[in-house]
Parts: structure tokens; sequence; C-alpha cells
């Protein structure tokens, strides 16, 4: 047995802890694990490694930015990436013996912080008692 | 000339700490030693200026926790006890130390400060809200909200509605105690994610204060850094903290508390005497505690202290205080260059801070007061709101997510020792949520049951426990109420799904965790709307 069963549907959740750092939780359904079985043979989960794979989402893609396999017995894992202030998400699968990777769990998305100044240097001002539609000038 | 404005913060919090089932419960004493270290003295020091005639402008944020314990019944009994026996020690001092010139003068120094603190207190009605609300009624106070529980929002943020059900449970207990809506709210650790202003602006907040690196690295980059404040698309502003006051007071190193005129905090006479004097004035367990009694000054990097010598200390206090004045004419000197429209240092503390780390802190506050209204001084005290007042324009840039904590980041909320409670958390959320959006027309005890969850819920949220757990302290009993709020939600909601409601368990829960009585569970619909 490796991973936490739930009876529930397997899942990931992800947080941010700061700028390089997320970390996430999970749990793999009996049903999942089961699937997989009748899919690719009785051995095929025993003989699977978990892996996690995060990705970065842009406006016109996602790119895989950290992959990692890791402790069966684990139900989280804290991730370091080497970029900040991105959207990411992270998948939870099974990478079987012959290197096919199986998608388990999604997560939801999040957004790391940032650790540096804006480089974007649009000045607008607005009227803050008043509602936010009263802007009186931008340049 | 007055080129500019300093804004005092004084984040005042206490986890609920409530705990009748307990026989003499230590955690209460961190809320007595509270009222009678900081809130009271600085009730004392308010009066003072306002008898002196002293205009000032401060703010406080008062959570709804601490709001809710300053005006319970059985807390302000238990107060009652504590402050009578601490009059009583300092008593039984006095007889004592006849011998002892040097503490024989401080014995009596205790004995005369809690006969004033329990004047105060009685001149309240024993009701320390009764006297923050006193002065914000005069103007001099501008009490903002925080979140229910001071729970840690951004690590919530799988679950929106349970954010929205902190800050309008916040809010509507803010309205309850203070009569009017908050202007202001204290984001718990200063922390903020991107689109909690959204939620802000629903409950119609103004403002809040964040960690100087929200506007630091905000986006577009603000003008005039902390100096002014930001404001979301929703209009929300946003108040940075300033460094430099920041550290002068906070900094383990240089900060103003560690002078060694100062009060020791960690030789108090509950750990010195000998047991079988001290005895009937400790934890009823036995247990050493503080008493308030602490006769050494910080004397040094040495473990042989020497008697506190309060004069010496207040001469501290006149100098510190002055250079703390003097230190921020300088900043408003330097920004006023390039900001003509007055720029601003936003100064928060813990208001913990101030009487019960620091023993001096709210002289601290009265002579920085003082000292800034003298002609001299280029600055005004005012508020974050009278400040958006007069200030209404205001740039607009999205804050960086942040928090107060270590690296400005969520790492002490969320670290290897913690992080085991978010996955619970979320779960009881879910939980919550499905029922709120399930049960629209409950009996009168599935509703009671229902409150009851919610409020189980909002206290294992506090981001107290995971705060605790990381730094060590107390970390068996913040665990523990992670745990128990947690499994209390839970057979609640087996009670509630399986339709096996014991009453006498809910009414046990309802009179221990008996914060926030108008609580709607409806809170944690996704259809709730306030107004």
């Amino acid at each position: 047995m490796d991973l936490y069963y739930d009876d529930g549907n397997s899942s990931i959740s992800l947080l941010v802890q700061g700028p390089y750092i997320v970390y996430c939780y999970f749990n793999v359904s009996s049903k999942d694990v089961y699937k997989i079985k009748e899919l690719y043979g009785e051995e095929s989960w025993i003989k699977s490694k978990p892996i996690i794979i995060a990705y970065e989402e842009t406006k016109e893609k996602e790119v895989k930015i950290y992959e990692e396999y890791i402790d069966p017995f684990a139900d989280n894992w804290f991730i370091t990436l080497d970029r900040c202030n991105i959207q990411v998400l992270v998948k939870l699968c099974r990478k079987l013996e012959n290197g096919t990777i199986l998608p388990i769990a999604t997560s939801n998305k999040v957004t790391t912080l940032t650790d540096k100044e804006s480089s974007n240097n649009k000045v607008k001002f607005i009227k803050v008692i008043e509602s936010i539609q009263d802007k009186i000038y931008s340049y | 000339m007055k080129k500019g404005d300093v804004s005092i913060v004084l984040h005042s919090h206490m986890p609920f700490i409530r705990h009748p089932e307990v026989v003499d419960s230590i955690e209460e004493r961190w809320l007595f030693e509270a009222m009678a270290e900081c809130y009271l003295p600085l009730i004392q020091v308010y009066d003072s200026l306002i008898k002196d005639r002293i205009s000032f402008k401060i703010t406080m944020s008062i959570t709804p926790t601490l709001m809710n314990m300053l005006q319970d019944n059985y807390l302000n009994e238990r107060f009652n006890e504590y402050i009578s026996k601490a009059l009583e020690l300092s008593e039984k001092e006095i007889k004592k130390n006849k011998e002892n010139k040097d503490l024989y003068e401080l014995s009596c120094f205790y004995n005369q400060r809690f006969k004033e603190m329990i004047k105060i207190y009685n001149s309240y009605d024993k009701n320390i809200m009764n006297a923050f609300k006193k002065f914000a009624k005069l103007g001099v106070l501008d009490i903002i909200t925080s979140s229910a529980t001071h729970a840690f929002l951004p690590l919530l943020s799988l679950n929106p509605e349970a954010i929205k059900a902190q800050i309008s449970i916040g809010v509507k207990s803010y309205i309850r105690t203070m009569g009017q809506a908050p202007k202001g709210i204290w984001l718990p650790e200063c922390a903020y994610s991107k689109n909690i202003d959204e939620i802000l602006k629903e409950f119609d907040i103004k403002f809040f204060i964040s960690e100087d690196k929200a506007i630091i690295n905000a986006n577009p980059r603000p003008l005039y850094g902390t100096y002014k404040p930001i404001a979301t698309e929703n209009g929300i502003c946003v108040f940075g903290r300033d460094m430099d006051s920041s550290t002068q007071v906070w900094s383990s190193v240089t900060g103003y508390p560690g002078d060694y005129s100062y009060r020791e905090f960690y030789r108090d006479l509950g750990y010195d005497a000998p047991i079988e004097y001290i005895n009937p004035y400790i934890n009823k367990g036995g247990i050493r505690v503080d008493t308030g009694i602490k006769y050494y000054k910080i004397t040094g990097k040495t473990d042989k202290k020497e008697y506190y010598n309060r004069e010496e200390a207040m001469r501290k206090v006149k100098i510190h205080a002055r250079h703390f004045a003097k230190e921020r004419c300088k900043q408003i000197e330097k920004a006023s260059i390039d900001i003509k429209d007055r720029p601003i240092i936003v100064a928060p503390y813990d208001t913990e801070l101030y009487g019960h780390w620091w023993f001096e802190g709210p002289d601290f506050i009265n002579e920085f007061i003082r000292v800034s209204s003298e002609e001299w001084t280029n600055y005004e005290l005012t508020t974050p709101w009278k400040y958006l007042l007069e200030n209404k324009y205001v740039q607009c840039s999205e804050p960086a997510s942040s928090s107060w904590g270590e690296n400005s980041d969520y790492s002490v909320w969320l670290s290897k020792s913690n992080h085991w409670i978010y996955r619970e958390l979320h779960r009881a959320e879910r939980n919550m949520i499905k029922l709120a959006n399930t049960y629209k027309n409950p009996t009168e005890i599935e509703r009671r049951a229902l409150n009851q969850l919610a409020r189980e819920l909002l206290l294992a949220e506090a981001s107290d426990w995971p705060f605790i757990i990381k730094n060590g302290t107390s970390v068996e009993y913040a665990v523990n109420r992670v745990n128990s709020h947690l499994e209390r939600f839970n057979n609640l909601y087996d009670s509630i799904t399986k339709a096996l409601m014991d009453e006498s368990y809910l009414i046990n829960l309802e009179k221990i965790d008996n914060l926030f009585s108008d609580l709607d569970y409806r809170v944690y619909s996704n259809k709730y709307r306030i107004h």
C-alpha cells in the first residue's frame, strides 16, 4: 500500500507558501487504484511510481516546469520552483515501468508570490471615496 | 509647518481562550495579562491625553474574538479575581520587603499600579469595550475590525465562502458592539492575496493595512512606496507598513524595548518566589505562572539582574519617544521633497507588545503623542480613514500578495510543522458549505447545531494555532485546539446528517464556545448576501 487512500475521489489541492514554494496535499481513491490495475495489469500499481508534475499556465499554453518522484507514502509535498509570480497547477501522476505517465488528479490553479518590483510604470489615480468608475486621469 | 502624517495602528488580538470547562485555565491568563498590562494602561494613557487637552488620533484594530471576550461576563468575573489576587500579592510583598528599600519601593509601585488599573476597570463598568467606544465617540480613536477568528485568509482561498464568512461575521460582530459599520479592516497577519479585495468591497470596507512588500512589489509600481496608500481596481485602499518605524520598536537587537533600563520580562515573582509562599497566587494546579510582579530590569547580557528603577526607565521613555518623533520628522522631510500632498507613515504594531512584552510601551505611546503635539514636529497624527477623507485620489495598483510574517510570505502559517491543519480545515469548510446550501428550512435544533458547527469551524481556522505550532511555544495547546474544534465539528456534522442529535452535547458546546451569539450559518451559503 502507498499514498493516502480515501473512499472519495482522488484529489490534489494546491496552496502557495511563498514566491518559489507551493504546497500540495492529495489523496488517491481506491477506485482509481482499481481502475489502473484493471487497465494495466494487477502489478501495474505496485510497480509504478508516484510523481508530481507542475505546470506554469500562461495565456498561450501550459509549460511543464517541475517534475519529481515523491515518497510513495507521502500524502503531501512541498514543491520548490525556479521562478516566481507565475500561475501554477500541479498534477499527481503514476509513472508506469514503460515510462507512461498516468494523471490521477489535477489541482486548482494558484499564483505564486512575487519578490520583485513591478516593471509596469503605468500611473492611474482613482477617487476612492466614491465609486471606482470615478477615475479622473491616467497617463 | 506640517508636511505629512503619521498613523499609529495598534492591532489588538487574542484567540478565543475562554475555558469555563477547565479549573483556572492557564490560557485565560493570556487575556487577563493583556487586560491588566496593555488595554487598561492604554485606556489610562488616552484618558490622560484627553484630560490634558492633547490633540491626537490613533487607530486600533480590535478583533472580533477579543471584542467578544472583553464583553463576556464569565471572563470579566475571572479577570476581577485575577487582578484582586495580584493586588493582594503586592500587599503581601510590601509587608515582606520592609527591610529592603529597593524591593519595598517596587512593591509599593506595583500595589499602586494594580489599584489604578482596578479603578479604571471599575470606572468603565468592568467592560473595557466601554472605554474604547468612548474614545471612538470622542474622535481620538478609530477602531477597525478584523476577520471573525483571525484566520489566515489566503490559505482559505480554496473555499472563497470560508473567507467571506470570516469577513462577514467580523463585520457583523463589529456592528453589534460599535453600532456602526467599520471603515477599515486588519487582515489577519496582514495576509493578502488577490481577490480578497472583492470580498472586502462587498462588505463596504474602504481600507486595510498591509506589509510593506504589498506596496513595494505592487503592480503597477507605486510612485511613492509606503508613503502613500494605493487602491485596488475595486477601490479598496491599502496602507503599507513603514519599516523604519517598525524596526525601531520591533527589532530584538536595536529596538527600544531591549534597552537595559527597561523591565525584564522573564523574571517574575511567580517563578522566583518559594512555592509555599507563591502558591495561592499561581495556577490552582500548582503550575508556576507570571504574576505581573517583576522586580528586575534587563540590565544587560547577564543573569545577574539589577533591580528595576522606574524613574530611570521613564527617563529612557522620554528619550526614546523624542527620538522616535525626530526620526519620523526626518522621514517626512525627505519624503515631502517628492510628495507634495502629504506623505503618510503608517506604523502598525501588536497592541500586546505595549505593556505586556514591553512594560513601558504605553508610557512610550503617551510620551510620543505628547511630543508629536509640539510645534516643532512636521507631521500630524492621523488615522488611515481620516487621511483618505483628506486625500481622495489614490494611485491604482494591485497589491502584491504577502503577509507581515518572516520573508513577508505565508511560510510561518504553512510550514512542515503545521501544514496538516489545512487538509482538515478545507474538508470541514466544504462540508459546512454543503450543509448551508442544503439546509434551507432547518428545524430549531438543526439550526442551532448548524450555527454551532460554524462556530467550531471558525475557531479551528484561527491563525494563532499554526503560528504557535511553528514557533514551538504552546504547541500541545494549539494542536489540541485545532483537533478539538474539528472533532466537535465532525460530531455535529454526523448528528445533523444522520439525524442523531444529542441536545445535551449541543448545549454544552453552546456554553463553552459561545462567541458570535447571533451567528447565522447561512453565511456559508454560496447565495449569501449581506445587504
